[in-house]
């Protein structure tokens, strides 16, 4: 903690000396909460953010801190609180808190309309036709309208104070598992929807609770609750029914196979998997893999080198809810295609977070982005926030990294970056890592949204075409800061410390000998433009290191638009 | 007239001709400028513009920020002949709190420019939305006439940021030297927006405001940074503004060097700087007035 604030003081101690040879302070750099009316949706941590850009680094390293170091129980807390919801402390035994999660969630969609989860749906998982004509695009927009007007209306009918601490409990049952396992009654039953050693079966309230032997299992039933002792087991549940869901298996190179709303899919619903051990393999489609949409999902995985594969909403994916992936150990590899890796839609919290291995984040090409490429994709995914402008502003989507040598690859809209009154980062403590994408990406905000990518140690690259590498257009806030390393930067156009249309973007590199290249000096390397009758703010601010810019050199400052700054201090 | 007897034969669609002017679809590129460029033509005739310009109008509050933008592009491209239709439907807020009907009507009418706009859009300065009151001094600057004068200078004390920034930027384009104090005053304003409108005012003003800006260096540190941006925009001579050099910090020094042409000049100057960037702006320089 105190190597950030140093860190942090390091940064900021440069600010204002840089800032005034653009006669500009860091008072200039902030942004407003109220070009557009509030909607009751926005996470006040956005508003804060919007006031105080600068603030960004901060919260988003005191997230990742939160990840790398603290119990999953203060998560959960810290989480809830993000919302201005008060939470328990009072403790309950395995089957107790699994019943009064049941409840709780019970209570929480009572009211619930009945068109919200075919809204949604529709709204996410839209796939656009490539050979739509201009009147089918505008009864598109008139669809689209209608559904995000029905969303804002009905989406307050669900109680989300009862819904996450629905969540909260059934995380307290995740965690008491092994006391109520020493007390329940072992015996071998022959149980229809799974195959291997049974010690317990019971149906209870909320659902079927089974407990599977150390040896092999398969399992091909919905049940509520699974607690398996170990062996290389296989999941093949389907799409999850029950409200309150829980997987624990304790060892094993474990396969789990499902298609939609499955595998720690908070769906209307809580949903945990908990994973404690061996090299597992992860195969879902849509809504999965640590997903919280009108619920709350975390998939948590303890160790082993794992694969995750999934397609939207899928690794860390929150909308109205909590969706998130924490994996501890080993080389894991993600993979998805739109919408996933810490990704976060109205009133949602999404996060991926690893802590160590060499890992891979890919995002795949399926989802063609119509509007600006025909040969581009939508990532929308690695640490993003999206709201439905211009009526629901985004949530909080980070992607949070530990240590190893990664790799991120993805193509339009992604790592680090927010679109709409929302909060979207990467944040990356050490390794050499790759960041790799196309455009709105690494550390990149979107109308009047914050984007940050943060990489606090390694030798690290950056490569994508523009709006990226700390860039912040229209109303909006991008920083990539770098700490230690020889990095490299490569952008064509509009990046590297770039703000567009009244934005502000930076990109801040603290230490180490690092190349920044680009192919359009004219926007680039601290730029703003002109827009509203007044400038945006572009700021590249080089520490400490022997580096090579394009626009300049060590201990050179050069100017480019009106608020427009590139400064090497030396 | 070609393309009125082209119209007459052709039973103009409005609405298909609206869509394919604001599609968002790559694909459509080359209807979209085709329909823009028919819809500014009708917009331009003495037939059929009140029909096109009301139909415009109606669409003022669409949610979808294209069609804004290209409606904006549409009726500037038409111009004067489009006021009236849109000073007719001027009080009509929106159908929604966003109030996108009147903050449209505003922004083209200021894009468009004409003393006509004045009493009209005047009539908001009060509004209790910020970003009404913003576009009003936008709307008011664009049109460069001292006539709104008496409306702008009450938006220089606007609570909200953006709102002063909009009256100064109002004020920069009819400024005389009788507004001087007004544009000093915004040099110092919190609001980077503020300071730049303010300091582009008294450079409209010209070299009559360089004796009284050339007292006020060294008064304010922030103030020096846009003064004398203002003066190295003013023709006044090299080397009153080298005497500055030593009464302003290096953020404001750097100015003069920018402005500062003369090889042997730089020279004598590189010599006298101890601020390690300016010495090597200085050099490059150099390097270039070789």
């Amino acid at each position: 903690m105190l190597l950030l604030v140093l860190i942090v003081q390091s940064w900021s101690a440069y600010l204002d000396p840089s800032l005034a040879y653009i006669g500009l302070t860091k008072h200039d750099i902030r942004l407003r909460t109220d070009y557009t009316i509030r909607d009751e949706y926005r996470l006040i941590q956005v508003d804060k953010l919007l006031s105080d850009p600068l603030s960004t680094v901060e919260f988003v390293v005191d997230m990742n801190m939160l990840f790398q170091e603290a119990p999953e129980n203060t998560i959960m807390k810290e989480l809830i609180s993000l919302y201005g919801f008060g939470v328990r402390n009072k403790k309950n035994p395995f089957i107790k808190a699994l019943t009064k999660s049941f409840r709780s969630l019970t209570s929480a969609l009572a009211d619930t309309s009945p068109g919200l989860r075919a809204t949604f749906e529709e709204l996410t998982l839209y796939s656009p036709d490539l050979t739509m004509s201009i009147e089918q695009e505008r009864e598109d927009e008139r669809q689209y309208d209608s559904l995000v007007t029905y969303l804002k209306e009905n989406a307050k009918t669900i109680d989300y104070s009862e819904l996450f601490q629905a969540g909260e409990l059934l995380l307290e049952a995740a965690q008491s598992y092994e006391a109520w396992l020493k007390k329940i009654p072992r015996q071998s039953q022959n149980i229809p929807g799974v195959s291997g050693d049974i010690l317990y079966y019971m149906e209870y309230e909320f659902g079927e609770v089974i407990v599977g032997d150390t040896g092999k299992n398969i399992y091909t039933n919905d049940f509520a609750v699974i607690i398996d002792l170990g062996g290389d087991d296989i999941y093949q549940c389907g799409r999850q029914t029950s409200m309150v869901h829980l997987i624990v298996d304790r060892a094993g190179d474990d396969v789990y196979e499902a298609e939609d709303y499955a595998l720690a899919c908070g769906y209307f619903g809580v949903s945990i998997l908990l994973d404690e051990l061996g090299d597992d393999v992860y195969r879902a489609g849509n809504y999965s893999l640590g997903c919280g949409v009108f619920g709350l999902g975390w998939l948590i995985d303890r160790a082993g080198s794992d694969m995750y594969f999934g397609d939207s909403f899928t690794q860390g994916a929150g909308g109205f809810g909590i969706g998130i992936l924490s994996d501890r150990e080993g080389n894991d590899l993600y993979q998805g295609a739109l919408h996933a890796q810490g990704l976060a839609s109205t009133y949602g919290i999404g996060i991926l977070a690893d802590h160590t291995g060499n890992d891979r984040y890919i995002i795949l090409e399926k989802y063609t982005d119509e509007i600006r490429y025909l040969d581009h994709y939508l990532s929308l995914s690695q640490g993003f926030s999206i709201g439905f402008r211009p009526d629901l502003s985004a949530g909080i989507g980070l992607l949070l990294e530990g240590e190893g040598n990664d790799y991120y690859l993805s193509d339009i809209f992604a790592q680090g970056a927010a679109y709409w009154y929302g909060i979207g980062a990467i944040v990356d403590n050490a390794g050499n890592d790759t960041y790799v994408s196309y455009q709105y990406a690494q550390g990149s905000g979107v109308h009047i949204a914050i984007g940050a990518l943060v990489d606090k140690a390694g030798d690290d690259n950056y490569v994508s075409k523009g709006v990226s590498q700390g860039c912040g257009h229209d109303l909006a806030f991008g920083v990539l800061y770098d700490i230690c390393g020889d990095d490299s930067y490569v952008a064509f156009d509009l990046s590297q410390g770039a703000g567009n249309a009244n934005g502000i973007g930076l990109l801040v590199d603290e230490s180490g000998d690092d190349a920044y290249a680009v192919k359009r000096e004219q926007n680039t390397q601290g730029y703003g433009d002109f827009r509203r009758e007044y400038g945006s703010i572009g700021l590249l601010l080089d520490i400490r290191g022997k580096d090579t810019h394009y626009s300049g050199k060590d201990a050179t400052l050069w100017k480019k638009g009106k608020y427009g700054l590139g400064i090497d201090w030396e | 007239m070609i393309f009125f007897l082209l119209a007459l034969n052709q039973n103009i669609d409005l609405d298909d001709l609206y869509n394919e002017a604001t599609t968002l679809l790559v694909q459509f590129q080359t209807e979209q400028e085709s329909a823009f460029a028919r819809l500014v033509a009708l917009g331009q005739d003495s037939v059929f513009a009140d029909t096109t310009i009301a139909f415009l109008v109606a669409h003022f509050d669409t949610k979808i920020a294209r069609e804004r933008h290209r409606m904006k592009d549409i009726l500037k491209e038409i111009g004067e002949p489009a006021i009236d239709g849109i000073v007719d439907k001027i009080e009509y807020r929106g159908s929604d709190q966003e109030l996108r009907s009147l903050k449209q009507s505003l922004w083209v009418l200021g894009e468009i420019g004409s003393d006509k706009i004045i009493e009209p859009v005047s009539h908001f300065i009060d509004d209790e939305d910020w970003q009404i009151r913003s576009n009003v001094y936008t709307a008011l600057g664009k049109t460069k006439s001292r006539k709104a004068l008496s409306f702008i200078l009450q938006g220089l004390i606007d609570p909200i940021e953006v709102v002063r920034k909009s009256a100064y930027y109002a004020l920069s384009a009819i400024a005389t030297i009788d507004e001087t104090d007004q544009l000093l005053n915004g040099l110092g304003d919190d609001h980077y927006g503020v300071r730049y409108a303010a300091m582009q005012g008294l450079v409209n003003i010209g070299s009559g405001i360089s004796a009284v800006l050339l007292n006020k260096v060294g008064e304010h540190d922030m103030k020096d940074y846009y003064i004398l941006s203002v003066l190295c925009q003013l023709e006044i001579p090299e080397q009153e503004l080298i005497n500055l050099v030593k009464r302003v910090k290096p953020q404001a020094r750097i100015l003069i060097y920018e402005m500062c042409q003369d090889h042997a000049v730089l020279s004598i100057l590189k010599e006298e700087e101890n601020n390690v960037f300016l010495r090597n702006f200085l050099l490059e320089k150099m390097e270039k007035t070789k």
